[in-house]
């Protein structure tokens, strides 16, 4: 089984892989990259899309929505307590490495994931999930991130307005207008590519001790985020698509977002790069395993 | 109806309103790394996965490149005799009426009004007369011949790769389907935005040729992207895409190489600007017009 999923796993990990390698070469031929300008264009504008358009485009039931929200809501609240206290511990910044144990890839890798293994209504349950992390994302992310709490950086973040203004359609229950789904569903393009060519820039510069650091942090997401997964779907009763969907989206490696962030609001981006990469190459290996686990 | 256009055109607009005021109000918009990573990386993963993904017969691709490089020997042939007889430098203003803003403009066009089918012949289109502005627009605005240059584009190794997979009616292998769609994906945003960059920055100079030669441009395309549909017996998508793109106004490159060779380029951005902001007026009635 384990072996079939990987093989399974390989168109979907393949484009990350392949472009994060591109980013990596254009940065090696010395060739220019203005990384700040990218992330700019990013935070601003694809990133607020691409929530936005992806949060829009599932049918949710609504009851089914708040059950996941609020387990989405206490596991995020667990990794910030548990993440906080061990980070404090190894005397390590939180405004640097807080945020990568805190949110998952749960947009670029936990929809396709459980689409791929529950279809529509896993889906619909981790865009629930989803839709919990990019608010929490958009406003204590960038908090710990910017390392003030300013409610001038809040009212500026579009990213808030874009989770917000999806929760708002998906709570109503109606689709956004055609026009509306369109245009964001097309600017939505732009994130993940350049985050990822971004990401490979940033790896062209890692040292060593990077590295190592970087797969500590990487094993302590993945197994905790694994252990307040299996533990959050007992406590809130959860069984079959709902459970699985909650332990995937828990158990994934660190998300390419909080990258973005720490290179917004430059903090040390290169080791949130190295935590990205790093977690993401051990995932390769831990999911076909939590896959498994769940299916 | 209405909302039907709104939602085809709205993409556009908004995308190129963010450009322009990212340009006038936002921090600075780094347009020379965006462009060389549309060109060297995304439109050509575009090509590539726009002309596999989607079942078109290769025949089909055949006869909108055949088009689209007649729309160009047509456009050449009349639009540097009009320009002659009007006594207007021609090498300034051939490209201007040659090559349409078939990226930026024409792909999302073609997307949003004919879905993906349209996307796929809008690129051919697309493919064809950018080659053409690498080489023959170049050739114009410099007077330097270099055959080699085509060569040197990525985008015809893409398009040669994809017309290859097409030709033998073989799918690519899924990891490189998915790994082109994801890379393509920011092409058409990314060109949106920096269209709406390029008409905030663009000086433009006096405007009376320019606005001649914008609107001889939309004339020129619309008749000549009419008679093409009606040779060729184009039907719904082909049709569409044909008169669209022929119709679009006047590409932003001609602008770039007549910076590049200081051949007048502002009454070239004048033209540019002039015949962009026609046809955010006249792109309704043509969507409607290519949707009946």
């Amino acid at each position: 089984m384990p072996q079939a999923l990987l093989l399974d796993l390989i168109p979907v990990i393949s484009p990350v892989v392949i472009t994060i390698a591109i980013g990596f070469t254009w940065a090696k031929l010395g060739r220019e990259f203005d990384v700040k300008f990218l992330a700019n264009l990013i935070h601003n504008v694809g990133m607020p899309c691409l929530i936005f358009s992806t949060l829009t485009r599932v049918d949710v039931d609504p009851l089914v929505f708040v059950d996941m929200a609020w387990a989405s809501l206490a596991t995020h609240l667990a990794f910030l307590v548990i993440g906080a206290l061990v980070l404090r511990a190894a005397r390590l910044s939180l405004p640097v490495y807080l945020n990568g144990m805190v949110y998952p890839n749960a947009g670029n890798v936990g929809l396709p994931l459980c689409l791929f293994s529950y279809g529509e209504l896993g889906l619909a349950l981790s865009s629930a999930w989803f839709a919990v992390d990019s608010v929490m994302v958009a406003t204590l992310g960038v908090w710990v991130a910017s390392g003030r709490f300013s409610g001038r950086d809040l009212i500026r973040t579009p990213l808030l307005y874009a989770a917000l203004g999806a929760v708002l359609f998906l709570l109503i229950g109606i689709k956004p207008p055609v026009w509306l789904a369109n245009s964001t569903g097309l600017i939505s393009g732009l994130s993940i590519p350049l985050l990822l060519f971004m990401l490979g820039v940033a790896l062209a510069t890692l040292r060593v001790d990077n590295i190592r650091r970087a797969f500590w942090l990487s094993l302590l997401r993945l197994g905790m985020g694994f252990a307040i997964g299996v533990v959050a779907a007992d406590l809130f009763d959860f069984e079959g698509v709902e459970r699985g969907v909650l332990i995937i989206n828990c158990a994934l490696s660190v998300g390419v977002v909080n990258y973005l962030i720490s290179q917004f609001y430059n903090r040390e981006p290169e080791e949130v790069a190295a935590m990205v990469v790093v977690s993401g190459f051990l995932s390769i290996v831990t999911l076909p395993f939590l896959l498994g686990y769940v299916l | 109806m209405t909302s039907e256009v709104f939602a085809i055109v709205a993409p556009v607009l908004l995308g190129a309103a963010l450009g322009f005021a990212w340009a006038r109000f936002g921090p600075h918009f780094n347009t020379e790394l965006l462009t060389s990573l549309v060109l060297v990386i995304g439109t050509p993963c575009l090509i590539f996965s726009t002309l596999t993904r989607f079942a078109i017969d290769s025949e089909a691709v055949g006869e909108m490149a055949l088009s689209a490089l007649a729309s160009l020997a047509v456009i050449f042939v009349v639009g540097s005799g009009l320009l002659l007889v009007t006594r207007q430098p021609v090498r300034t203003f051939l490209p201007s009426l040659l090559f349409p803003n078939a990226g930026n403009m024409g792909l999302p066009l073609c997307l949003f009004a004919f879905g993906d089918q349209g996307l796929a012949l809008g690129i051919v289109f697309f493919t064809v007369t950018s080659l053409g502005n690498f080489t023959l627009g170049v050739w114009l605005a410099s007077g330097e011949i270099s055959p080699w240059r085509l060569f040197q584009t990525p985008l015809i190794w893409a398009a040669a790769a994809g017309v290859i997979f097409l030709t033998l009616g073989v799918k690519p292998p899924l990891w490189l389907a998915n790994t082109t769609k994801m890379i393509g994906d920011f092409t058409i945003p990314a060109i949106l935005i920096a269209l709406g960059v390029a008409l905030a920055q663009m000086k433009v100079g006096s405007l009376g040729r320019a606005v001649w030669v914008g609107v001889l441009r939309m004339a020129l395309g619309l008749t000549i992207g009419l008679t093409l549909a009606e040779l060729f017996q184009f039907e719904d998508v082909a049709r569409g895409v044909i008169i669209l793109q022929c119709t679009m106004p006047v590409a932003v490159y001609n602008y770039l190489f007549a910076q590049r060779y200081g051949d007048r380029p502002s009454e070239v951005a004048g033209a540019v600007v002039v015949s962009t902001a026609l046809s955010f007026l006249t792109l309704p009635f043509l969507i409607v017009f290519v949707l009946m």
